[in-house]
């Protein structure tokens, strides 16, 4: 049990009797939680951790073969579920880590109460008359900038290696660019993530679920969410008056008032 | 040379000036991204106005569609993470439909409660310098394909194929090492690899080694290493520097062969070498016996019946007598006899 939850690097806050699962989307970590989780400790046990390969999991852990699909990080979220001995939890995924949630509440139910989708897309590249947001050109617009800044990052590694020591603060800092910078597994990540095509697992979800929408989401546009509102059963669509792909840092308080209203709603199966 | 009065100068080189006219671009943005100031320079490089621009666009309006992407997913996050980002190289989109290559540094400007209220950017345009950077991006990706090629290239062929940097440290070892030493396939370590090595032999490969790597030459030693269950076999070791077009030792290619058979024939060829010879040196020394004891306890046998024949002979000489004549014949041709059958015995010993 310790292994999985270092590896993934989790960390509990807060009791409560029910659990919030956050779980972090591609490039970030659990810290992009930090303007979120703290109003949930009060009332309820609040766990954060990191997929392998991201933040300060144990990136030797990372194995390319096992991480190649959405199904590897949906393992992360069941292995921490069953470490941790997890029932019926309240699931927060942002981004990605929505259709991960997916993935992880098709294959074990009884994990889950309720899956929270902050800015889902199950297909990003526009497919017919579906419309992802994304074209190939632009992914590979996006992937050719995560090639440009491979040298940049490499020199924001630069003093973390030569060992600068200057206060513990600092360090961990340093450390963090350091493996915030890891680009083979940010490219690997991104291409698993757009790539990834999960449309047709959507009616097979039992959890009831609420897709959280902002508006201009470069990465998640509107349609991609109203495409998972309306193939997904039990899925409740609510329109967050923000922008951007990430509300949960730009919008927090309008986040946190999403995540409460959606738990109070009454479920009825 | 005109000096410029004290006045210009600070004219030149006040806040305001500095800020609109520095040789980068400045921008200032709201949380949301929605841009609230932005400097003459970065106007002008873009080539839209003030009324285009202020409260209209957001920051990642600017950019190239994979930078709008890549700044949604990877450095939104870590500004807010570390507040703030450096060097991150972003494309800015340009009216006219072109983009110029940027180094982007922004800051997060936080409030009394620690929440960000602002985010200052700064652009710096890098339109040659970027040339030579995907130029560098370019080898340093060449150079990983080809070292991926070495390696694929390596992996498919039966033998052990290993290279060490020009310090001698081993730094590449073919996957068939792997399998033969039945060790972890991980960055070689020295220790690991010393310990393969026969104990009694450690010693004087590592110095041969050591020598090769100093002299730049050819290495070439025959060792026994361990393989499962402890088996010690015959491997011959060999490795050539690789000099680069300075004629650097730029990387030491091996090869590791087994050798076992062939050197376990070549020790049992000598060993049955040294058998015969000991076997031929034991039989020359029997013969050389047996010729002595015939020397010494023959020759008493024979001296004997031919000491006979010559005192016979002798009677024969002064003896007119024939009927005694007769008799020493007689005796003559027995002591010729008992001759004959040592000298025949002799031959047959012999």
């Amino acid at each position: 049990m310790t292994d999985i939850l270092k590896r993934n690097n989790v960390k509990i806050f807060g009791n409560g009797k029910e659990t919030i699962l956050f779980a972090h989307g591609f490039g970030g970590d659990q810290k992009v939680w930090k303007y979120v989780y703290n109003a949930f400790t009060e009332n309820y046990r609040v766990i954060l951790f990191d997929y392998v390969g991201s933040g300060n999991s144990d990136h030797s852990a990372y194995k390319p073969e096992l991480y190649n699909s959405l199904r590897g990080f949906a393992q992360d979220v069941l292995d921490i579920c069953a470490a941790l001995q997890l029932h019926q939890v309240i699931y927060v995924g942002h981004s990605v880590s929505s259709m991960i949630g997916l993935l992880a509440a098709l294959e074990e139910p009884d994990y889950f109460q309720k899956l929270i989708f902050l800015g889902p897309s199950a297909r990003y590249l526009n497919d017919g008359d579906y419309i992802g947001g994304l074209e190939r050109s632009d992914l590979d617009g996006l992937f050719e900038m995560l090639d440009n800044n491979y040298l940049g990052f490499s020199q924001m590694m630069a003093p973390a290696i030569m060992g600068e020591k200057n206060s513990l603060e600092k360090q961990e800092e340093l450390t963090e660019s350091f493996i915030a910078a890891d680009p083979a597994i940010s490219q690997n990540f991104a291409r698993v993530t757009l790539l990834s095509d999960h449309r047709h697992k959507l009616p097979f979800l039992t959890v009831p679920s609420l897709t959280v929408q902002c508006m201009d989401d470069v990465m998640a546009p509107e349609t991609a969410g109203q495409y998972i509102h309306e193939n997904t059963i039990g899925n409740i669509y609510l329109e967050l008056h923000t922008s951007g792909h990430c509300p949960h840092l730009s919008a927090p308080e309008k986040v946190i008032k999403a995540i409460k209203d959606y738990i109070k709603t009454e479920i009825f199966a | 040379m005109n000096r410029l009065q004290p006045e210009e100068q600070n004219l030149l080189t006040s806040t305001e000036f500095l800020y609109e006219n520095s040789p980068c671009g400045h921008l200032s943005f709201h949380p949301d991204g929605k841009i609230f100031r932005v400097n003459k320079t970065l106007l002008n490089w873009i080539g839209l106005n003030n009324e285009e621009i202020i409260e209209q666009k957001k920051f990642h309006d600017i950019l190239s569609v994979g930078g709008k992407l890549y700044y949604q997913m990877v450095v939104l996050p870590l500004l807010n993470r570390q507040g703030f980002i450096n060097e991150i190289n972003f494309d800015i989109d340009l009216k006219n439909g072109t983009a110029f290559p940027s180094l982007v540094n922004a800051v997060n400007i936080k409030g009394d409660d620690g929440k960000t209220i602002a985010v200052h950017a700064s652009i710096l345009k890098i339109t040659d310098r970027k040339k030579y950077e995907s130029e560098l991006l370019r080898s340093k990706q060449f150079a990983e394909e080809e070292r991926k090629r070495f390696e694929s290239l390596s992996n498919i062929i039966p033998e052990i194929i290993w290279t060490a940097l020009a310090n001698g440290n081993v730094n590449f070892m073919n996957e068939r090492f792997f399998e033969y030493f039945a060790c972890k396939n991980e960055t070689p370590r020295k220790t690991a690899l010393l310990h393969l090595i026969h104990p009694q032999k450690r010693k004087e490969l590592f110095r041969l080694w050591i020598e090769s790597v100093k002299n730049g030459e050819k290495f070439e030693a025959e060792v026994l290493l361990k393989k499962q269950f402890n088996n010690y076999e015959w491997f011959l070791i060999r490795a050539i520097p690789y000099k680069n077009s300075n004629d650097y030792i730029e990387t030491w290619f091996g090869s590791c062969t087994n050798i076992h058979e062939h050197k376990m024939q070549q020790l049992q060829a000598v060993k049955n070498l040294s058998n015969s010879l000991s076997e031929a040196s034991e039989i020359i020394s029997s013969k050389e016996k047996t010729l002595e004891e015939i020397a010494y306890s023959q020759s008493h046998l024979v001296r004997r019946p031919l000491a006979n024949i010559i005192g016979l002979v002798e009677m024969l000489e002064t003896t007119e007598e024939s009927s005694a004549n007769n008799s020493i014949v007689g005796m003559l041709k027995q002591s010729a006899a008992e001759l004959d059958v040592m000298v025949k015995d002799i031959v047959l010993k012999v």
